[in-house]
């Protein structure tokens, strides 16, 4: 499993997650998954947007340009029914990757 | 933007597309200031900071607008697939409704592509397809020349030398094609055709046996066990594909064969139609004698060596070969031919030739195809008028006409693969025998993708300028005139006599061609071949080597063989001979007058032919001079000759040349072979009727060379001439021959009349062809003419109505008519003849005794087309003298 594609992966899966709760712009995304995580997972702009770019294309996610709650035009997200079931199956390799590598190099 | 403008965008990254990623970067770069100065940074700080956190915003923006053009793209083919599923299915919709016209639309277009179809199929299944050789462009046929003229075969010493020539040559391989076995398995004999091949044949040709084994340099040596190979279809046809048939034995003509392979059914491309092979073995005595020319010498290059420096390769060792044969000719040479060039022969210009001939054929139905749908767009304006109210821009409207167009090709096109499978089993049926590979043409998975490209490109002749005239005036608001007010424009729309016109064009092209080889086939039946070819059976007896050893039993058995046939009731007369005139090439060799000190080059070249006495009578040739061959003409009496008038004019002009000698074939040395003649007899044609005829020896049988027999194989033809049909005779002379022999079958037996048939086939077939698509041609070209100029009368109805009111009789209007149809069929007949005198040049091989400009058949055909063109216009002509002016005019 190249580190690229895991990394990927687990962008993909978080960005979808944050998604199925509802309809965010890019901004509103990497709020949502610092607040999740109490900051420990900092998404970096770099690495999202082409990520965003990225799954539009494939068709997980779809973007429209909308209006912000503070009247700015801004693009928002929503997650497409492609996207959900990528997000259940990025979900278990994650959890199948976690558990091979807990018992190594987190021994109980 | 329209549809055209925004695909032309998305060529290059949109401006739009920069725009969508800096906005939706600015949008952030706001947001995360705004908590930033919250927290209680400064503006620009927040602003340095939130641009920070971004990374290269450059380098990352790129990587967007990468995948964002990627997204772009992946949308407008979608979107583009949609609108295409969108057309066919209106497209469909449509001709539902106008089920006679598709149908009309879908039959032509599938004879066009159906007949074009087959004829692609014969092209790939002789030409196009690979050949069943590894390393196919490198093997080569090495042909000894003599001053310049190509020699077909080459002798012992020849093949030899070659093999010593391993700077050009890889492997050097000697063959004696068109031999016959006798088959005896069970009981049951049958005589199979074989060939007899050196051991390097097989890896030369890089055939791998199916099953088996090939033949190893120890089974090419004299003494070896006897060994066979088979081919496939013969395996599978008489041994039921049998495995255990490997070491078994089996009887070939008295001997014992033991069969050691099988080779793939892959490999059908066969010289002799030969279905079993025997290794060649060549004494050491052969491989150094160098008279006599009769081993097939086939070749593979040596890597990176040229098809010029083989043949300087070659020519070097014939010039040595000749240096240490003196009495042999001095303008020695060679030439290295590709094999698959000479398998494919003229085939292939003869094939291109008739898929033009199709093609110009497909073109007609096109254009057919593309009037039935000018004038079908003319009745649609209101319906594509709404269309482009409803949103549709010119292009769209455009795509739409043509996806009807796709689905009425795709249609001609499926019933098209039906029409050619049944097509090229009607060819290869009537084809000449001698095509090779033609009979592995078939409808597969090429000639299946050949007929979806004429399918696409019978969509866009025949559909695209009426889609583009349907289109435009549907866009110029014509809702606002009355439906049929538009046609008042396209009434005089000269676009439909164009065509038409264009299809008469082609149409009398193909006439001409075929016209001319009519005018070939009838010249060809008026030629003398120099016999009497009626009531004449050939048939070939082969003696086995085993019992029949030397000359002497030889020509007794044959003796005996003749004069048992002789005693069959109903047989007039009954002759041998070495072969008969049109069923194969016979030896050849040089004389010269006697006396005369002639240089090797300066003899003159003549074809050799044994015969018994009575051939010429049988045959029903003229003897001019002299007196025939007799009984008492043995091998103990003087050595005499007949020959055939061209050879007396050549050798002593002006002369009587009976009592005359002739020095003829130089078997050892500088000795001469005086040779007396007795008779002169006619000359015949002896390869086809339109080839020249080629000066003959004749020499009684009796008094053949013992060393000639073997490449004759031990076989005479015997020729019988019958008092009923020839082809009823053929048992009563089997059984006599079997009197002599119990074991000799008749092979080759055929009548006269059908080898001279069989020589002709090739041209009466390609003539047969022409013909066949010239009238599907005029047919199609005359239902174009009917449909103009009956739309022409119905479009003018009213007209013709206000003219017979102002006192037109019906003979006007039968002339205005006529002449609406006389237009294109004019125009067409000129720019047609001007397009066959340009093109028939390319019949100038297969045309006798006429030119490609052959003033007869091009008069023909022109009057051929206005007599036809006359009666396509007489029904709309009746139906416009008809017409009642009172109700033309009133109708509204």
């Amino acid at each position: 499993m190249p580190p690229t594609d895991r990394l990927h992966g687990t962008l993909d899966a978080l960005v979808l997650k944050t998604l199925s709760t509802g309809t965010l712009h890019g901004f509103g995304i990497l709020r949502w998954i610092a607040e999740r995580t109490d900051d420990v997972v900092r998404v970096e702009e770099g690495s999202l947007y082409p990520a965003l770019y990225r799954m539009e294309r494939d068709g997980w996610i779809a973007a429209e340009w909308g209006v912000s709650d503070q009247g700015r035009r801004a693009k928002f997200y929503s997650i497409t029914p492609k996207g959900k079931r990528q997000l259940a199956a990025e979900t278990r390799a994650l959890a199948t990757f976690i558990a091979a590598i807990k018992p190594l190099l987190l021994p109980a | 933007m329209n549809r055209l403008s925004r695909r032309v965008w998305s060529l290059r990254r949109r401006p739009g597309l920069t725009e969508e990623v800096d906005a939706e970067f600015a949008f952030h770069v706001d947001m995360v200031m705004q908590e930033l100065v919250a927290q209680g940074m400064t503006p620009t700080d927040a602003r340095a900071e939130a641009v920070r956190r971004f990374g290269d915003m450059a380098v990352v923006a790129a990587e967007c607008r990468r995948f964002g053009h990627q997204r772009d793209q992946l949308r407008s083919r979608a979107e583009y697939f949609g609108e295409l599923k969108q057309d066919v299915t209106f497209a469909l919709r449509h001709l539902r409704r106008a089920r006679g016209f598709a149908a009309t639309a879908m039959l032509t277009l599938a004879l066009g592509i159906g007949a074009t179809a087959a004829v692609f199929s014969a092209l790939y299944a002789v030409v196009l397809r690979p050949f069943p050789f590894a390393h196919a462009d490198r093997i080569v046929l090495v042909l000894p020349t003599r001053q310049g003229r190509e020699e077909k075969v080459a002798s012992a010493a020849e093949f030899a030398a070659m093999r010593e020539r391993r700077d050009a040559f890889e492997y050097v391989a000697a063959a004696v094609f068109g031999g016959e076995l006798t088959l005896i398995d069970r009981d049951v004999p049958e005589s199979v055709g074989s060939a007899l091949v050196s051991a390097e044949y097989f890896p030369l040709l890089g055939v791998s046996p199916w099953i088996g084994r090939g033949f190893l340099p120890s089974d090419d040596v004299g003494g070896a066990p006897n060994v066979v190979v088979l081919s496939y279809r013969l395996w599978a046809r008489r041994f039921g594909s049998d495995r255990s048939i490997l070491g078994r034995t089996i009887r070939l003509s008295e001997e014992l064969y033991t069969v050691i392979g099988v080779l793939p059914p892959a490999f059908d491309t066969r010289d002799g139609d030969e279905d079993i092979w025997v290794p060649l073995r060549l004494t050491s005595e052969q491989l150094s004698t160098h008279s006599g020319r009769w081993l097939r010498l086939t070749a593979c290059l040596a890597r990176g060596v040229s098809l010029a420096q083989a043949t300087d390769a070659a020519r070097a060792a014939e010039l040595e070969l000749a240096e240490r044969n003196p009495s042999s000719s001095q303008a020695v040479g060679a030439i290295v031919r590709r094999y698959v060039d000479a398998l494919v022969g003229s085939s292939r210009e003869r094939l291109l030739v008739v898929l033009g001939a199709v093609g110009f054929v497909l073109l007609i139905a096109c254009v057919n195809v593309a009037n039935l749908l000018l004038a079908r767009g003319a009745m649609r304006t209101r319906e594509l008028a709404l269309r482009a109210a409803l949103g549709a821009g010119s292009g769209r409207l455009v795509r739409q006409l043509l996806a009807e167009s796709l689905v009425l090709a795709g249609g001609g096109a499926v019933l098209g693969v039906l029409v050619a499978h049944g097509l090229i089993k009607g060819l290869v049926a009537m084809a000449p025998e001698n095509v090779t590979r033609l009979d592995q043409a078939r409808v597969n998975g090429v000639v299946l993708a050949f007929t979806f490209a004429m399918a696409i490109v019978s969509t866009i002749v025949a559909g695209l300028v009426p889609a583009i005239r349907s289109a435009s005036p549907a866009l110029q608001s014509t809702l606002r005139e009355g439906g049929r007010g538009a046609a008042s424009g396209v009434m005089r729309d000269p676009l439909r006599g164009l065509l038409v016109g264009a299809e008469v064009a082609l149409a009398v092209t193909l006439l001409v061609g075929a016209g001319l080889l009519v005018r070939t086939a009838w010249r060809l039946q008026q030629v003398n071949p120099g016999f009497t070819p009626s009531h004449v059976m050939t048939a070939r007896v082969g003696l086995p080597a085993k019992r029949y050893e030397d000359a002497q039993l030889i020509t007794s058995a044959f003796g005996r063989i003749r004069d048992a046939v002789a005693a069959v009731p109903g047989v007039q007369r009954v002759a041998l001979a070495s072969v008969v005139p049109m069923s194969g090439s016979s030896l050849s060799t040089r004389v010269a007058p006697e006396g005369r000190q002639l240089s090797a080059d300066e003899t003159l070249p003549v074809d050799i032919r044994y015969a018994s006495p009575d051939y010429f009578a049988a045959m029903g040739m003229t003897l001019l001079d002299g007196r025939d061959f007799t009984r008492s003409d043995d091998s103990d009496a003087t050595p005499v000759a007949i020959i055939s008038a061209s050879l007396a004019q050549q050798l002593w002009p002006g002369e009587r040349p009976i009592g005359k000698r002739v020095d003829a074939m130089r078997v050892k040395g500088n000795v001469p072979n005086l040779l007396t003649v007795v008779g002169v007899v006619d000359d015949v044609r002896d390869l086809a009727l339109n080839a020249p005829t080629t000066p003959t020896l004749y020499m009684p049988f009796t008094q053949t060379p013992a060393g000639m027999w073997v490449p004759q194989g031990r076989s005479l033809v015997l020729v019988t001439r019958t008092i009923p049909a020839p082809e009823t005779m053929i048992k009563a002379i089997q059984r006599a021959v079997m009197s002599v022999d119990a074991s000799l079958p008749l092979l080759d037996a055929h009548s006269m009349e059908t080898w001279l048939a069989q020589s002709m086939a090739a041209t009466r077939f390609n003539m047969l062809l022409l013909t066949t698509l010239a009238t599907l041609a005029l047919a199609l070209a005359s239902i174009g003419v009917y449909g103009v100029v009956a739309y022409f009368v119905s479009q003018r109805t009213r007209e013709i109505g206000v003219r017979m009111a102002l006192g037109a009789t019906p003979r006007h209007i039968w002339r205005l008519v006529l002449g609406a149809g006389l237009q294109p069929i004019v125009w067409g007949a000129l720019a047609g003849v001007a397009l066959s005198l340009a093109t028939a040049r390319v019949l100038r091989q297969q045309l006798y005794d006429v030119t490609p400009q052959d003033p007869v058949t091009l008069v023909a055909v022109v009057a051929t087309l206005f007599a036809v063109g006359l009666i396509a216009t007489l029904v709309p002509a009746g139906r416009a003298m008809r017409v009642s002016p009172a109700r033309a005019l009133s109708t509204e």
